[in-house]
């Protein structure tokens, strides 16, 4: 049986973290690519190239809402063996749903794959990671994409075809979003990362970070005290609760170190912590520790990346 | 014998710790440096209704006894806040308990409800410079001048003085040698702090400088009729009572202060890497903190035990003395040692545990001192002659 | 209107977990045990609202072990008015509790369900949106504000990239996230009342639901341990080692 990825698109591409998706479900078998909403037709060409991908279904192009969207996933779900999403906002939002109405136990974020009922997931904020192997008979999965690499954007040549269609059951309307338009990579999907801690002291200074940020192409982060002081807004937060990432670098500028931030981002391939407090715990998982004032470190860098 | 904590003690326990949670030792860092009432503390206490743990719960209290309130006082120490936090509050929980027995319903509906919404602040004038432990000599004297007292006196040790709208205060009514018992002639008054009539002073201490304390020197107060509380003369008897809750309290509040300072070398001990390992592998550096623990928990548990027997209406004199004795002594060691597992950090004032060893010498020295209490000890349980 | 908030008791939020030497999953013997925090931003919200005058009745709910009481006390010490103990010792997946909640759901009648976004124990963030799906109710996950409007719920919700707003029909689940809003201190009044509050106790067989887990746990194992690096002296040397070491430069 073919398993159904639901794909998250933005701006007539397909997400990272959603051909990391992919590159799980590969493993489980013939990969299909449910795109809805907005834009959902213009992102299907660069679904179908994607590497692995055997076909891509279209929905409607009305705002994504979970209650319809479950709806039509279960009306899809005879087809597959495996109902995968990102463990996006959106792929949060909706597939415990679909899971709960096909009345079997949702699988959550998982970081590997087993076999096809067995699967890892971390727990306790990532202090453990269980290997849970599921009874029922189809399995509804949301994917930790920065333990997957992507699937490559090249190299497959899908058909595309049109979802069918669900009924609307009516519990919900859509009202709007402020979506913040960024020219920078976004943080889950960002080769680098730089975040800003506590220690910035304040909005204006997170400036300092994203100067560096500028010249290496990086996203900036910020961990959840900085977002709590009102910092750095709510969808900068790396951490248990925020955004898992697991960039090639992630620099952390300020940052303690706190179990809940490094949950965040302690699969990152190196990190870098620069921090005033030679005992703060984040020395504890950096690959490069540089004990320093950074307000002084950081423009310092700056200063040498232009070189 | 159940030694466990009911859930409602419980659930005290925890609430109290996350408003303490909310100052971390950076406040009482800089309290200590700067000085200054912690109004932030008191404040959410009061907001929490906390203040009113053991005043009835006819005036906005709930009526929960020492028990409570020493869990209460030892969470305070325990959680950072050290003598700091507990003596801010300590005056405000207790120190009124001879309005609650003794006060006319009059007296109680008008001063404890200000006191337990946090509105106003008492301070406990007792002690003077030549009258220490023997209190009935005290001479600051309260003459009755038709519809008030007039006051004339001096006071040491007056804690919170510099911020107080409220006083206890203990005065000669009956001249001495009139008395007809040496117990007699005074008489207890809770009035306003009027500075108009009182010159407070502040005393420089080794520690503690959060709560201060003061000479306090009184001019001609006057003393409204209605703000002595019970009969002119019965005023030692009434403050009698509160003495031993109120060594209760000091004790637990001893012993949160040690297992804090315990607490903090342990952890210091796990980080700290000499020769290789973990000072805390040693055993020169783990034995003494486990002999302190051990201290402090033996204390802990007889400041329980005095508690239970107080709010059961038992005798509890020798229990809140030996508590008060035992919770400061190991309270004591218990500091000194947590700065020597510090080394030379242990000296740092942000290292903060120079700072409780500081304050760790105030549940040694007051309400009481070690020495009397072995004699009240000596006399009143073993029997022997009084000494003094 | 009547709402219900559902409450875990987790291994608190500061505990540092520990795994068993054997594998069979993570030590909590003797260890602090909590109200899951986004579960006290649920109870927060409910008892927010009813200051409003939006909400009436606050019933609380767990579905665990018996110990799980203390956690319903703090719910009652909050503001919530009942509470209701669906007593199980083992594992409960969100599947069983939005099933067993379903069917307090229909005993209780409420407005409005609000649960917290996660368990920080499981992880799994789903038994709000299961017990939506199960009642056929609108789902308002991730929220960071909550508006009541004549007969529908205003949600603004959390999302990657920014906020996004829905309009629910009541009856409603809700989940928490984080900013919705900072949990009250329970007072110590309300520490007293809280005594004297009923807790109702009630087992899965009770309720006709089956609360066997689908999931079974292999084996429970710490994360690969990542090497403490080495300190670096300066920026320069910093992007040296970036450059050429790393390469990730």
């Amino acid at each position: 049986m073919a398993v159904l990825v639901l794909a998250d698109h933005k701006d007539g591409g397909i997400t990272q973290p959603t051909r990391s998706t992919v590159a799980a479900a590969a493993a489980l078998g013939d990969v299909h690519v449910l795109l809805v909403g907005e834009g959902a037709a213009a992102a299907a060409p660069a679904a179908a190239r994607i590497a692995g991908v055997a076909k891509v279904l279209t929905g409607a192009e009305a705002p994504v809402l979970a209650e319809p969207l479950a709806a039509l996933l279960v009306s899809m779900a005879p087809g597959y063996s495996h109902l995968l999403a990102p463990a996006s906002a959106s792929g949060k939002n909706v597939m415990p749903r679909v899971a709960a109405l096909l009345d079997v136990q949702i699988l959550s974020d998982i970081s590997g794959v087993v076999d096809a009922d067995t699967f890892i997931r971390p727990i306790y904020a990532g202090n453990a990671m269980a290997t849970v192997k599921s009874s029922d008979a189809k399995k509804v999965i949301t994917v930790r994409a920065a333990s997957f690499d992507p699937a490559p954007a090249e190299g497959g040549s899908a058909s595309v075809e049109a979802a069918p269609t669900a009924a609307d059951p009516g519990l919900s309307t859509f009202l709007g979003a402020e979506i913040v338009k960024s020219e920078r990579p976004e943080l889950t999907a960002a080769r680098i990362v730089i975040s800003g801690g506590r220690a910035m002291a304040s909005s204006e200074n997170f400036a300092i970070i994203e100067k560096v940020a500028d010249i290496l192409g990086a996203a900036v982060g910020a961990s959840r005290a900085a977002v709590d002081a009102g910092y750095a807004p709510n969808d900068m937060q790396v951490g248990q609760t925020g955004k898992i990432v697991a960039p090639e670098l992630y620099i952390a500028v300020g940052i303690s170190g706190a179990i809940q931030h490094l949950a965040g981002m302690k699969d990152s391939k190196v990190i870098v912590a620069i921090n005033k407090d030679e005992e703060a715990p984040i020395f504890q998982v950096a690959d490069y520790g540089l004990v320093a004032d950074l307000f002084k470190a950081v423009p310092e860098l700056e200063a040498e990346l232009a070189k | 014998m159940d030694f466990a904590l009911t859930p409602q003690q419980e659930a005290l326990q925890d609430a109290i710790g996350r408003i303490c949670a909310d100052l971390g030792d950076d406040y009482w860092l800089m309290r200590d440096r700067q000085g200054g009432f912690p109004t932030e503390l008191h404040q959410a206490l009061a907001k929490g209704g906390w203040l009113g743990v053991c005043m009835p719960e006819d005036v906005g209290g709930a009526g929960l006894g020492i028990t409570e309130a020493a869990l209460m006082m030892q969470t305070i120490a325990q959680s950072g806040a050290g003598m700091s936090g507990a003596s801010a509050i300590h005056m405000n929980i207790f120190g009124l308990q001879p309005v609650v027995v003794f006060g006319t319903e009059e007296q109680k509906q008008r001063m404890l409800p200000p006191l337990i919404e946090g509105r106003e602040r008492a301070c406990f004038a007792v002690t003077e410079p030549n009258t220490g432990l023997d209190t009935t000599q005290l001479k600051t004297r309260a003459e009755r001048r038709g519809d008030r007292y007039v006051v004339h006196g001096q006071k040491v040790w007056i804690s919170t003085a510099q911020v107080a709208e409220k006083m206890l205060l203990l005065a000669r009514t009956t001249p001495a040698e009139q008395a007809r018992k040496r117990t007699e002639g005074l008489s207890l008054f809770y009035t306003d702090f009027d500075r108009s009539r009182i010159e407070v002073r502040e005393i420089e201490k080794m520690g503690r400088k959060a709560v201060d304390s003061n000479q306090v020197f009184i001019d001609g107060l006057e003393i409204p009729v209605e703000d002595r509380i019970g009969e002119e003369g019965q005023g030692f008897r009434y403050i009698l009572h509160g003495m031993n809750p109120e060594r209760i309290l000091i004790a637990a509040e001893a012993a949160g202060l040690g297992h804090l300072a315990v607490s903090r070398a342990a952890a210091y001990a796990k980080e700290r890497v000499v020769f290789g390992r973990p000072i805390g592998q040693n055993q020169a550096i783990q034995h003494p903190l486990a002999e302190c623990w051990m201290e402090l928990e033996a204390a802990r548990l007889m400041t329980m035990n005095a508690a239970w027997r107080y709010d059961s209406g038992l005798e509890c004199g020798a229990q809140a003395n030996a508590a008060k004795y035992l919770a400061a002594e190991a309270g004591f060691k218990a500091c000194q040692q947590a700065v020597m597992t510090h080394g030379g950090f242990g000296y740092a004032k942000e290292y903060h545990v120079e700072r409780y060893l500081r304050e760790s010498m105030i549940p040694r020295i007051a309400p009481v001192s070690p020495q009397l209490i072995l004699s009240f000890v000596a006399e009143r349980v073993l029997g022997l002659p009084k000494s003094y | 209107m009547k709402v219900l908030v559902p409450v875990k008791r987790v291994v608190d939020y500061n505990v540092k977990v520990r795994v068993k030497a054997d594998g069979s999953g993570v030590e909590t013997a003797n260890v602090k045990m909590s109200m899951n925090p986004f579960d006290e931003i649920a109870v927060e919200e409910a008892v927010r609202l009813r200051e409003k005058g939006v909400a009436g009745e606050i019933v609380a709910v767990s579905c665990g072990p018996n110990a799980a009481q203390e956690q319903l006390r703090t719910a009652l010490a909050m503001g919530a008015d009942r509470g209701i103990l669906v007593e199980h010792d083992g594992v409960l997946e969100p599947l069983a509790v939005a099933k067993l909640l379903k069917t307090i759901v229909a005993k209780e009648g409420p407005a409005l369900v609000i649960l917290g976004k996660q368990a920080i124990d499981d992880d799994m963030s789903a038994t709000g949106q299961m017990l939506a799906a199960l009642l056929g109710w609108g789902q308002g996950t991730f929220a960071s504000k909550i508006e009541k409007e004549g007969e529908s719920l205003r949600v603004t919700r959390e999302v990657d990239g920014g906020l996004e707003t829905v309009s629910l029909k009541l009856p409603a689940i809700v989940t928490t996230d984080l900013r919705l809003n900072e949990p009250r201190y329970a007072s110590l009044p309300n520490i007293m009342k809280a005594r004297k509050k009923p807790i109702e106790t009630l087992k899965p067989a009770d309720l006709g639901v089956d609360p066997t887990p689908r999931l079974s746990v292999l084996k429970v194992e710490e994360p690969a341990k990542r090497q403490a690096g080495k300190k670096v002296g300066s920026v320069q040397e910093l992007v040296e080692k970036l450059r050429n070491e790393a390469k990730v430069i």
